[in-house]
């Protein structure tokens, strides 16, 4: 649906490098309209990220689901009718009534507020994940993408070797060594996800490094930190801000993997993930509602966050939109 | 330019071995960085100074950690990977007599995903915008946005409990009973490889479609050649960076079968590495550890030698 969109398809950040690209990516827009309504390039550039978003109904829906996701995870006390942890121990294993929407567990514990409060743990490791695998992989790429050489090799081998484990063994390593935390599930899955940042960041710092306006501003002097800040990365960024989206996905879906594998978050706080470990154990009996709502919490959510990834990956960088 | 596959293959192989090096010693170091280290995890909190120091010499924990490395490498390398803290079984048997369970698990996802992937990639590309286009699209969406532990939870409550058609739980080897151990293996083969299916559906759809806008393909019409063999034509090309994601794919659910095995009470390698970490076995753990992360490699060195063999672009004259 993206049909043409070669020239303006690449970086579209708004930085400071924008004086280079703002010409080209300008070029295949109407030109007419710009007169009256361009500001500046990066107001310009907002507007049509935003019109382009909007278009996209997916992307829309995707981003109301990550909102309303991020609404419950900030005020589930507001949301839930009761506190995650009163129990009821008479009414365990009620079925979904007017009172339990979701219906209660073994200890008659309301499940519709443990869901609501386990949208809290998801929602800390969706955004925090990609956080502190960016920190690392993004510098690195930089790095191997800018030098290259031997630096390249050597950086990229030990990326190589991180990435050969299969993410859930390196997570479950991670957490079975360290201790079950919220923070060192989220440090673990920070590392298993470092590779793909440094891999991706390096792929656009590698292209962009031979564009003229990097020779420019080495040819006028700019230090390699100056160069790397300000005329590499703002072109790394769209490529890096699609991984972050679909990697928040797979960290909420990762973390509930450890949950449910008994190495996540530890009880009493709800997780998702946790509350399906025990809910499993209830299929054979007949508690359907114990492993099936906390589960459709975290599809909806994942599907949120893949929506908006896809979404953001058409309009900011047309060129690996599988859909083209 | 051109390099011959065996060149290739040779420098693709002493490529991995750095790789499995460095996999090997990082996760020797991890369990070492295990707070008391193995010596108390053995003996508990309350062991005296005097027993821990023993244990230490015994196990030869008090050389240098290298020294120990070299040591444990030699080992794996004849098949030994120690003997448990926990129940002094050796390590390498129980691996081995799991392994081909583990093997089976994964071979049934990716079995499924490629049924489902192939026909459901082909039909979304090649009907367009057409309500099969909008499944395949459907399909490749919610496929990856669904845990697979969860799916096979709605299986079991299906299966298990509204229909009572196919077994939910245990393992029968396909080795000893082809019909049974099927059976046992259907629902862990949908639900490991819905994923993947979905991840090789749209890459397939987003492949073939470009391909089928190539100009090539007129000139094979305009010879009289028939549709479907033109679209044979296309789907020769398109597979070649699918197979990589295939590959790597392969490498995801060996993976994704440890939790497989949890879920349907499968005795693989993955319940086996589930109950070190719980026991903190961290002997077992290391050497289920390096075994999954080797085949990982291999099988992304075998699909990295298929990728080569494929594209001609890379292939010399042989």
């Amino acid at each position: 649906m993206t049909g043409s969109t070669g020239a303006d398809g690449g970086p579209e950040t708004g930085t400071d490098g924008g004086e280079v690209t703002g010409g080209t990516a300008a070029g295949t827009d109407g030109d007419g309209s710009r007169a009256v309504r361009s500001d500046r390039p990066v107001v310009r550039r907002a507007r049509r990220f935003a019109r382009r978003f909007r278009r996209n109904r997916l992307a829309t829906v995707g981003l109301l689901i990550v909102a309303g996701f991020l609404v419950v995870a900030l005020f589930p006390e507001q949301i839930a009718p009761r506190a995650y942890d009163v129990t009821d121990v008479p009414n365990r294993l009620a079925p979904p009534s007017a009172e339990n929407p979701m219906g209660t567990d073994r200890y008659g514990r309301d499940i519709f507020s443990r869901v609501v409060f386990g949208a809290r743990i998801a929602f800390q490791v969706a955004v925090l994940t990609p956080l502190v695998a960016m920190a690392v992989g993004v510098p690195i790429g930089l790095l191997a993408g800018y030098y290259g050489g031997l630096l390249d090799d050597v950086l990229m081998r030990v990326m190589d070797s991180i990435f050969a484990f299969p993410t859930i063994l390196l997570g479950l390593t991670l957490v079975a060594v360290f201790g079950q935390s919220l923070t060192n599930i989220v440090l673990a899955l920070g590392v298993v996800f470092i590779p793909q940042f440094a891999r991706i960041t390096r792929g656009s710092a590698l292209s962009v490094s031979k564009e003229s306006h990097v020779k420019v501003a080495r040819s006028l002097g700019a230090s390699d930190a100056r160069i790397l800040a300000l005329h590499v990365l703002p072109f790394c960024l769209s490529a890096i801000l699609v991984q972050a989206t679909i990697t928040a996905a797979l960290a909420i879906i990762l973390e509930s993997s450890l949950s449910f594998l008994g190495v996540g978050v530890p009880p009493p706080r709800p997780s998702w993930g946790g509350m399906l470990r025990v809910g499993k154990g209830f299929v054979g009996s007949g508690e359907w509602w114990y492993s099936v709502f906390p589960g459709l919490a975290i599809v909806l959510s994942v599907l949120g966050f893949n929506l908006l990834g896809d979404g953001l990956r058409s309009v900011l960088d047309p060129r690996t939109d599988p859909d083209r | 330019m051109t390099t011959s596959i065996r060149e290739y293959a040779v420098r693709r192989l002493l490529w991995a071995v750095p790789v499995l090096a460095l996999v090997t010693f990082i996760v020797f170091g991890l369990v070492r960085l295990v707070p008391g280290g193995p010596a108390v995890v053995m003996l508990g909190a309350d062991a005296s100074p005097e027993q821990l120091a023993a244990v230490r010499a015994e196990l030869g924990l008090n050389q240098p950690v290298y020294v120990q490395y070299l040591d444990y490498i030699g080992g794996v390398l004849g098949g030994d990977f120690g003997r448990s803290y926990v129940d002094n079984q050796r390590v390498g048997t129980a691996i081995a007599s799991r392994l081909p369970t583990t093997l089976f698990v994964t071979l049934a996802g990716f079995v499924v995903s490629l049924s489902v992937a192939i026909p459901a990639g082909t039909l979304s590309a090649v009907k367009r915008g057409t309500k099969w286009d909008s499944v395949g699209l459907t399909f490749g969406l919610l496929g990856v946005s669904i845990p697979n532990f969860w799916l096979g939870i709605v299986l079991l409550l299906t299966f298990g409990v509204t229909y009572d058609v196919l077994p939910v739980a245990g393992y029968v080897s396909p080795l000893s009973d082809p019909v049974e151990g099927l059976r046992y293996l259907i629902l862990p083969g949908i639900t490991l490889g819905t994923a993947m299916a979905a991840i090789v559906t749209r890459m397939l759809r987003s492949e073939l479609l470009e391909e089928l806008q190539q100009d090539y393909l007129d000139a094979v019409r305009m010879k009289g050649v028939s549709e479907t063999r033109t679209l044979v034509h296309a789907m020769k090309n398109a597979f070649i960076p699918v197979v990589t994601v295939i590959g790597m794919q392969f490498g995801y659910l060996l993976g994704g079968s440890i939790i497989i095995e949890v879920v349907f009470s499968i005795p693989g390698m993955g319940r086996l590495l589930v109950n070190a970490i719980a026991s903190r076995d961290y002997i077992t753990l290391q050497g289920i550890v390096i075994v999954y992360t080797t085949f990982f490699v291999a099988v992304n060195l075998v699909v990295d030698l298929t990728y080569f063999y494929l594209n001609p672009k890379l292939r010399g004259e042989s």
